[in-house]
């Protein structure tokens, strides 16, 4: 059976399976600026500033990913394990248990469609 | 000899002797009362020192308490960040692939494992650390409210060596009322009925004495008169 190599995260109590592809590190949880008439948040890693998406209640770690060349961080996750575990259908199985893989584009639409529009945010001349 | 004109005294001088005595007693007891809330005093005095001194290790405890719960804290982020070292080298075990990355991932499982348990352990200790801080608080609310009983009770007791020392004085000036009241001295009225214990004594000797004689009684009692009438009407038992 085929095995996928990854991150194991919980969020709001719920595990989910991201592949080492798309999980690039981990660091503790840095200040994060919310950028003006926009409900999106930035945080500067390593020297480069990345965009956060806010899954749930900060847990004190950021977790950087790399989706369709892009940088992006995750807050609110809690990282578990890393390893090697057999692919299912929807993820892996962990311990007997299908853990599903994240779906970090549907994460990523919702967090688009959740802002509010830079235009109609943005105060006028 | 008891002149006539004088007015008889209401009470003899057995009884004012007597009193004397109680008093000179009273006096007395209340001059021991005196020191011993002195002693006693000074003894609460030196108990609020060593509560004070108690009090101030338990302060001093409360600071050691917080270095102990800073220590804590930073060894909590130092884990914190050795588990995300480990899921990191992890990763990049992940990344590498079978079978080159899985040595380091097993590495960082274990590690990961161990910190696991450093947390647990460090949790432990963060709520131990905890109820010994309540402990200490309770400790010292409570050396708060000795020391706040004992301060009360130095003061009732300094209220009592006060009222004892004017209890002394009142009794003293109430020996030397007693000596003008008598018209002399009061270890001279003490002299005086011990005296009057042995004319009366030696009166009635000679009065068996003439019982038993053939000299007339009546005779003898008007012989006697002047001395008897020093004494009491009543009969005083012997002091």
């Amino acid at each position: 059976m085929a095995q996928r190599a990854g991150l194991l995260v919980r969020r709001d109590g719920e595990l989910s399976f991201l592949p080492a592809s798309v999980a690039r590190f981990l660091v503790p949880l840095p200040r994060l600026t919310k950028i003006p008439w926009d409900s999106a948040q930035m945080a500067r890693v390593g020297g480069e500033v990345v965009p956060v998406l806010a899954l749930g209640t900060p847990s004190g770690e950021l977790l950087l990913c790399e989706f369709e060349g892009q940088a992006v961080a995750l807050s609110g996750l809690s990282a578990e394990r890393v390893g090697f575990w057999p692919a299912s259908e929807s993820g892996v199985n962990v311990d007997g248990a299908t853990v599903p893989i994240f779906d970090l584009r549907t994460a990523l639409m919702q967090f688009r469609s959740d802002r509010p529009a830079a235009q109609q945010g943005a105060p006028h001349d | 000899m008891t002149d006539s004109n004088e007015k008889p005294s209401p009470i003899s001088a057995i009884e004012a002797a007597r009193l004397l005595a109680a008093l000179e007693a009273a006096k007395t007891a209340a001059s021991h009362a005196s020191s011993e809330q002195r002693a006693a005093s000074a003894g609460f005095g030196r108990f609020r020192g060593e509560l004070a001194a108690v009090q101030e290790s338990v302060r001093k405890l409360g600071t050691r308490s917080r270095d102990l719960k800073n220590s804590l804290h930073v060894l909590r982020e130092s884990v914190d960040r050795a588990k995300l070292s480990a899921l990191n080298a992890g990763l990049e075990g992940a990344r590498l692939g079978e079978p080159v990355g899985k040595a380091l991932v097993v590495m960082s499982d274990e590690q990961r494992n161990l910190l696991a348990r450093a947390l647990d352990a460090l949790e432990e200790h963060s709520a131990l650390l905890a109820e010994v801080e309540r402990d200490r608080e309770r400790c010292f609310g409570e050396i708060s409210q000795m020391r706040e009983g004992v301060s009360q009770s130095d003061g009732v007791l300094t209220r009592a060596e006060s009222q004892s020392k004017l209890t002394v004085a009142l009794l003293h000036e109430l020996r030397t009322d007693f000596g003008q009241l008598f018209g002399s001295d009061p270890e001279a009225a003490r002299a005086m009925a011990e005296a009057a214990q042995q004319v009366r004594t030696a009166a009635g000797s000679v009065l068996q004495l003439t019982q038993r004689s053939a000299l007339d009684s009546n005779a003898l009692r008007e012989l006697l008169s002047p001395l008897l009438s020093l004494l009491p009407n009543r009969e005083d038992p012997p002091r």
